[in-house]
């Protein structure tokens, strides 16, 4: 009994200790699932905070796209028929029989009818607008509105010519929903997600659609995920595959759902989703995959296009149109085929459609650098100004001075001529490199740059790298030096081209030589200059001062390192091309200093003006001795070393330049400008090696090809008010009278002109036709 | 042997100068084969053989004389007008901002317009920079020979700036 009490009460004890073990469990659980409540309640509110803020702010790092100049277009302008095609080819434009929408242009002869696109430029809002262009040979002629009434000017949107990207290369162009075409809204929708306007984030009814769909041989694979799903997985999450992930993206898309509008989820979803690869540059987005593919912005997108978008949006890299065209054929009038089952389209206009090509163009329409040179310039005037980071990630609008057909020349002309030059010398071994830089003279405005002789190669830009020693091409700065003190020196002064013979601080002695090796005598100062000659240029210079020679190169506006050493005179000093381009322009533009700008304006993603460059100036010379210069300069074009450039150029249009050769010709230099146009041509090889060429016979016949095809202008070479121009005996430093033999005219800072005259022993009136000629004087 | 005298101008010539409307179409005709002669050009300068290779040699390129240029019309004339008339609406409701955008842009059209650097130094100095509008203004006066109207306004301007 006891035995069996003790069993009982043993019993007791057990189920005690049992139901308190059991409750201790049930505590334990408790605790357990309240604690992970709190916990996940507190990773959901964290979850939810980071989504919103993501989602809220900048969702992308978006690049800084950088734009051309906006093509001007008014009668009377230097452009031909097909030059204006080309212009409108590469902004995207469609060739069509009947113009029916923006973004397209018609050809009729001579005629060129435009529907041009609307466009936010810096300094107007730009509506699309009908006209008619009309060209005879290289000139657009006539200029009309729809009425037949004249019109002025009409300016087209510049041309997107690069981008400075994130690290991770994404590109692209965010578009709002209300530009998006609402076709393109609702195939996405039929096609991605049927019930987008119906569920709250998830669709069992989708994910039970897509299995059912997805057994049917034949049919548009369908995926389970929504939209919303989509693009959490793209925003937040990683591409792994596994239960948990799954999880969390549909929590995510709940919560998404709870926040923000369907249009607000679809808007984010165009503007993220991965459409396909640039080389390095992954494009996301519609809006950038519709330049991708077809060079057009996505609001110009007709049906077929817009179908074939949404068929790559299922797997960019399968359904790559470029690489497997008939698989992304197939594709697309698969989703047309959608389109027309849900109501979308008629069957009519779907089987129309579905006989469409493809329609893409067969290079990218968004290159990723295409002229590195100059987006280079760009890169480094934006830094004075910006970090690297808000250039990778803050999405700003770059306006740049950047002239396409310019550059097109530009390239174009490098690449010929130098093959030509190779050729016509039997140059077979290390090639010979090139750098160039145009700058439109008076705006200081750089419109072209090529920084080696493979243009679109990014690699190192000898335009803004190269320092090489720029031989005769100082001289402009030695023989200005002079003209400024025009009490002492004119463009008829003697100069003694007699060897020169210096002690230098190393102990040796600088003997510089001319290029014939001979010393030419007593020569006027404009044929000294004209011809080249580096005995009469080294006494002057060191007549003057090397001090003073330095100051002279200063203010014309180079900034790099000088030594004033005797050599300097002869151009003993490394310079690359676009230093000087920027001497070179103070010429141009009558001594008056601009730095050489490649940037106008900078914009904010959202189109708010950041900052703009305006044009500046600064006056660093008196007219009088620049036009004395300038005059030197074009005898230098039409007697001098520069004068096989009117192979190229016409009779009547006027230029001024000067060649430079580095010694043993490693180193061929031109520079030289027109009234609208600067180009500075350096040639050389990266070894520092001689080459066969002079910078008569290499960079000119360059620059003379690049001038000619520029249909440049005929330089304004309008007299200061304190010139004076009369004829003179340049060799007896007299005034003279046109009718004498080895007369000139030539100007002179007034004051500074000779007072006595030669008599030449020819009598005037002596025949009726001088009688004549003495009266139209 | 060579005399030296002071050189005069002949003032029949002026006497004579109605005549020349008369003779023009003669006279031009006259003159144009001697537009080549010597005595009206510079001599042809031998070419240096630095530069000059034996293939380019152009000594049949005969040289044109070296003289001031005329005044001629730019083909963007009628747009930079245009242009200006708008820039100039903008300036006198004192919208400078803007007006500087329109002559920058007629100046890109057109730089040796001198009305465009009237405009911009005008729309500077009233935004206050006045050391920028007197670089302008000087710029401006350099291409204004045949601009009367704008030459006195830059001079005008000119004068105002620098007290």
């Amino acid at each position: 009994m006891a035995k069996k009490k003790r069993k009982k009460g043993s019993n007791k004890t057990s189920k005690n200790q049992v139901s308190a073990s059991k409750s201790g469990l049930r505590k334990f659980i408790k605790v357990v699932f309240v604690v992970g409540l709190v916990v996940s309640l507190l990773g959901l509110l964290i979850l939810d905070d980071q989504l919103q803020r993501r989602f809220s702010g900048s969702k992308w790092s978006l690049p800084s796209h950088v734009y051309s100049r906006g093509l001007e277009l008014y009668a009377g302008l230097e452009l031909s028929r097909d030059a204006l095609i080309w212009e409108l080819e590469s902004l995207g434009y469609r060739r069509v029989t009947k113009l029916r929408a923006a973004g397209q242009y018609r050809v009729q002869g001579q005629d060129v009818e435009v529907h041009s696109r609307a466009f936010q430029f810096w300094d107007e809002q730009k509506a699309a607008q009908l006209f008619t262009l009309s060209f005879e040979g290289s000139q657009l002629v006539r200029l009309l509105a729809p009425e037949g009434e004249s019109m002025d000017l009409v300016r087209l949107e510049p041309m997107r010519i690069g981008g400075i990207y994130p690290a991770h290369l994404e590109d692209r162009l965010p578009v709002r929903l209300e530009g998006v075409p609402p076709l393109l809204v609702e195939s996405l929708i039929a096609v991605e997600d049927r019930d987008f306007y119906q569920h709250y984030g998830v669709s069992l009814r989708g994910i039970g659609r897509a299995l059912i769909n997805n057994l049917r041989p034949g049919s548009a694979t369908q995926g389970g995920s929504t939209i919303t799903q989509q693009l959490i997985k793209n925003l937040y999450l990683s591409q792994d595959r596994n239960l948990l992930r799954k999880g969390l993206e549909a929590v995510m898309a709940l919560m998404l759902e709870q926040h923000y509008s369907k249009g607000e989820i679809i808007e984010a979803y165009i503007n993220e989703i991965y459409l396909g690869q640039a080389g390095k540059r992954a494009i996301h987005g519609f809006g950038m995959a519709s330049q991708h593919y077809f060079n057009q912005p996505l609001a110009e997108l007709e049906l077929h296009q817009i179908a074939l978008l949404v068929a790559i949006a299922k797997g960019a890299s399968y359904y790559d149109p470029r690489r497997n065209a008939e698989r992304a054929l197939k594709r697309r009038n698969l989703v047309i085929d959608v389109l027309a089952t849900q109501g979308l389209i008629n069957n009519t206009i779907a089987s129309q459609v579905r006989q469409k090509p493809l329609d893409i163009t067969k290079r990218p329409g968004t290159r990723t650098n295409p002229f590195p040179a100059y987006l280079d310039l760009v890169r480094r005037q934006l830094h004075r100004d910006y970090e690297d980071e808000d250039l990778r990630r803050g999405g700003l609008r770059v306006f740049t001075h950047f002239n396409p057909q310019i550059q097109r020349q530009l390239e174009k002309v490098v690449s010929k001529k130098l093959e030509a030059l190779e050729r016509q010398k039997s140059l077979s071994d290390s090639p010979v490199e090139a750098a160039s830089l145009v700058v439109r003279v008076g705006t200081a405005e750089v419109q072209a740059i090529i920084g080696g002789r493979k243009a679109g190669f990014a690699g190192f830009n000898r335009a803004l790298d190269a320092r090489r020693p720029i031989g005769s091409t100082i001289k402009p700065a030695v023989y200005l030096t002079a003209l400024e003190k025009s009490g002492d020196y004119t463009l008829i002064s003697p100069l003694s081209d007699t060897p020169v013979s210096v002690p230098t601080e190393s102990g040796e002695t600088w003997m510089p030589q001319n290029f014939d090796h001979k010393s030419h005598g007593e020569v006027p100062l404009y044929q000294a200059f004209g011809q080249s000659y580096n005995l009469a240029t080294a006494r002057l210079g060191m007549n003057l001062g090397l001090s003073r020679v330095a100051k002279t190169l200063r203010r014309l506006g180079y900034e790099g390192p000088l030594q004033e050493v005797p050599a300097l005179t002869l151009g003993a000093v490394s310079m690359s091309p676009f230093d000087v381009a920027t001497i070179y322009h103070t010429i141009a533009a009558g001594g008056f200093y601009s730095p050489l700008a490649s940037i106008h304006s900078v914009y904010s993603a959202d189109n708010q003006p950041l900052k703009r460059y305006p044009y500046s100036l600064e006056s660093r010379f008196g007219a009088g001795p620049i036009h004395l210069l300038q005059y030197a300069m074009q005898v230098v074009m039409r007697e001098g070393t520069g004068r096989s450039a009117y192979r190229y150029l016409q009779e009547d249009v006027a230029v001024a330049g000067k060649t430079g050769t580095s010694n043993g010709q490693r180193d061929s230099w031109f520079s030289g400008f027109s009234d609208d146009y600067l180009a500075v041509v350096w040639l050389g090889r990266d070894d520092n090696g001689k080459m066969p060429f002079t910078g008569s016979t290499g960079a000119l016949q360059v620059w003379s090809q690049l001038m000619s095809n520029l249909a440049v202008r005929s330089l304004a070479f309008a007299r200061p008010d304190d010139v004076v121009y009369h004829w003179v005996d340049p060799q007896l430093g007299l005034l003279s009278d046109e009718v004498c033999e080895n007369a000139r005219y030539l100007p002179f800072i007034a004051g500074s002109e000779p007072s006595d005259s030669v008599d030449c022993g020819v009598q005037r009136g002596g025949k009726l036709i001088d009688w004549f000629r003495g009266l139209l004087k | 042997m060579i005399s030296l005298r002071r050189h005069r101008t002949l003032d029949v010539r002026r006497f004579f100068r109605p005549l020349i409307v008369a003779t023009i179409v003669f006279a031009a005709t006259a003159c144009a084969p001697l537009q080549t002669t010597t005595g009206a050009g510079a001599p042809v300068e031998q070419g240096q053989p630095e530069q000059i290779s034996p293939a380019e040699n152009p000594q049949e390129l005969s040289p044109k004389k070296i003289a001031p240029a005329r005044h001629t019309l730019s083909p963007a004339q009628r747009a930079v007008t245009s242009l200006l008339k708008e820039g100039w609406a903008y300036y006198r409701i004192e919208n400078h901002e803007r007006s500087i955008a329109i002559a920058e842009r007629a100046q890109r059209l057109d730089p040796q317009r001198a009305e465009v650097y009237l405009l911009l130094a005008k729309s500077y100095l009233a935004l206050g920079q006045s050391q920028l509008a007197e670089q302008l203004g000087q710029r401006g006066l350099l291409l204004s020979q045949n601009d009367a109207t704008v030459r006195r306004r830059l001079e005008r301007l000119l004068h105002d700036i620098r007290g």
